[in-house]
């Protein structure tokens, strides 16, 4: 009866199993060395757990790693369809694969020498990722072990033109050139000052020789063609202080015709008025 | 060869490993719904490729860390180099060529197949599952895409003028402000209706652009088929011939490139500082002599000698 119950068990494991399960590695061991030929590491990493310190490759050194494959039920060697080893920088995500190839025993050796390593990997300096990719058709559990973290030494390079990605530009404010620089205020107040300074000496000296407007005061008749002569003059004057904030030629040329025939009439009048004081003596 | 993902397997699979649960899809809304790229992943069977760095280029499914394009001989190894790798398997990927051509490269029929419509998802070795792929809706949008029914962007119209005026002159003077509008719609649902996209940029470009601006979208009322952009620009000092472009190109949606060619003058001679503070000497040195001129005419005409030094000029 007991015979009988462990024959039934044995068969239903058997039936369960038809799906190879998974696999197990064993031997894992790593080796760095460098293009002296020196070893600069050699451990053996105990499966399942990873390597925990961090596996330092410069330039010129060569990473070896070897381990056996194995699978979990029959523990028996196989030779897996896809056994990568992969490099994935923590910085951008990229992702180096290297192909293991597995012997018929299980046993596989991986190579990664760094004097022909992929471009990808040259222009990628810090930290990667390294794990063990591990699948095959026959098993339904595949394996991803993390092996350790690379820590890539390479000069960083200037990796040529970055690729075009559509998206917004940063935004160009035109810097305009500056206003021209004129010399300071207060020398242009101070000439001001200097060109006013005449018109003292000249209210003095017609001071001190006694000028007036006595006859405009005492107005004999003619005064009137004097003063619209005057007028003229202030007009003529007016007008050309209008061409100089926003008249154009044409309209000053068209006034001055007129304000000068008008000058022209009353001055000869004026003139003659003058003539005329004179004569009377009051000049 | 077929993608095969040894990790990412749907249970239906006939043991090659090859009917994969896509890992990676584009967040893109201009391609894909919302709904389809949160919604139940996408089961694919078939080949995979690679995509460069060009930017017409859109990855829109690919695989995950773990996959990779190989023949699926069983009692073989993969011991030459696959063509491509991991998250760089791509599954469906877009291009649209620089006048709006779109070709979607998709590397499975069966994607499109109803039994790939209707299949549960059920992941190997996980609790994921699904009732339903998200196959019928992935393909809805990525027809509809493809067959410019969606993300197919228009400009309707494009004005410039002079701050409060409303003429679009060819030329321009230098350090003019002016006004750009330009209004966009985007073709939803058989309809077109207004644009929303907020990073439109203006640029004034002579060789090289001098100005790139943002423009501000104008708030519509629903029934506005067109979204109006506007910015308000002071023009560089440098003059010569500008070309007004706007140059909006966004990975799914299509290309508009828009541009209108205005001539910026210098400034005439009457359009400088009309009256410069160095200058002040001279003006009241003017004004002094015509003061001075009017002041003496008056008391030439008026002035009466003093009899006492006229006696003793005449002596």
């Amino acid at each position: 009866k007991f015979t009988s119950w462990r024959a039934f068990l044995l068969a239903l494991l058997t039936l369960a199993l038809v799906q190879a399960e998974g696999f197990v590695l064993s031997d894992v061991k790593i080796a760095v060395t460098t293009s002296e030929s020196v070893r600069k590491l050699y451990e053996s990493i105990p499966y399942p757990s990873s390597f925990d310190k961090p596996i330092q490759l410069t330039s010129g050194d060569d990473f070896k790693m070897i381990f056996v494959v194995t699978d979990k039920q029959t523990q028996k060697g196989v030779q897996p369809h896809q056994a990568f080893l992969t490099l994935t920088s923590e910085e951008n995500g990229n992702q180096i694969p290297i192909i293991v190839r597995v012997r018929e025993n299980g046993k596989a050796k991986v190579e990664l020498d760094m004097k022909s390593a992929p471009n990808e990997l040259l222009s990628s300096p810090g930290n990667h990722s390294l794990d063990l990719i591990i699948g095959a058709f026959s098993h339904n559990d595949p394996l991803k072990y993390h092996v350790g973290t690379l820590e890539v030494d390479v000069p960083i390079q200037s990796s040529g033109p970055s690729p075009v990605v559509y998206g917004p530009k940063p935004e160009i404010h035109h810097i305009f050139r500056p206003d021209e620089k004129l010399p300071p205020i207060w020398l242009s107040y101070s000439f001001m000052a200097i060109i006013l300074i005449p018109w003292l000496f000249l209210i003095g000296a017609w001071a001190y020789i006694g000028v007036n407007v006595s006859l405009l005061a005492n107005a004999p008749e003619s005064a009137l063609m004097s003063l619209i002569f005057l007028g003229t003059l202030l007009g003529i004057e007016i007008l050309f202080y209008n061409y100089w904030t926003h008249l154009n030629i044409f309209q000053t040329l068209t006034w001055l015709a007129g304000l000068s025939i008008v000058a022209f009439i009353t001055g000869q009048k004026a003139l003659s008025g003058v003539q005329k004081w004179r004569s009377m003596g009051l000049r | 060869t077929s993608v095969i993902d040894h990790f990412n397997y749907d249970k239906s699979d006939d043991g090659k490993h090859t009917l994969i649960i896509a890992k990676g899809i584009t967040n893109n809304e201009a391609i894909l719904t919302k709904n389809v790229i949160e919604g139940p992943p996408v089961l694919f069977r078939g080949i995979a490729h690679k995509i460069g760095t060009v930017p017409l280029l859109t990855k829109i499914l690919w695989a995950g860390e773990t996959a990779y394009s190989y023949e699926t001989k069983a009692d073989q190894q993969v011991d030459q180099e696959p063509l491509v790798v991991g998250s760089k398997v791509m599954l469906v990927s877009a291009l649209q060529a620089r006048k709006n051509a779109r070709v979607t490269f998709v590397g499975s029929i069966e994607l499109f197949s109803d039994r790939f419509f209707d299949s549960p998802i059920q992941r190997t070795n996980s609790a994921e599952s699904f009732t339903k792929s998200g196959n019928e809706d992935f393909a809805k949008d990525l027809t509809k895409w493809t067959f410019q029914e969606k993300g197919v962007l228009k400009v309707t119209s494009r004005n410039h003028h002079k701050e409060n005026e409303t003429e679009e002159l060819e030329v321009y003077r230098i350090k003019d402000n002016i006004v750009y509008t330009i209004e966009i719609s985007e073709y939803v649902n058989d309809h077109w209706q207004a644009f929303n996209g907020t990073d439109v940029q203006f640029e004034a470009i002579m060789l090289d652009p001098y100005i790139r601006k943002t423009l501000t979208p104008l708030p519509i009322s629903p029934e506005q088929q067109a979204r109006k952009y506007k910015a308000h620009i002071q023009l560089p000092d440098v003059y010569g011939v500008f070309t007004f472009k706007v140059n909006y190109k966004r990975s799914g949606y299509s290309y508009i490139e828009d541009s209108s060619v205005v001539a910026i003058r210098p400034f005439r001679h009457n359009e400088y500082p009309r009256y410069i503070s160095a200058a002040y000497p001279y003006y009241t040195g003017a004004a002094s002599m015509i003061v001075g001129f009017l002041l003496f005419s008056v008391i030439w005409f008026f002035n009466k000698e003093n009899s006492k030094r006229a006696k003793k000029k005449m002596s």
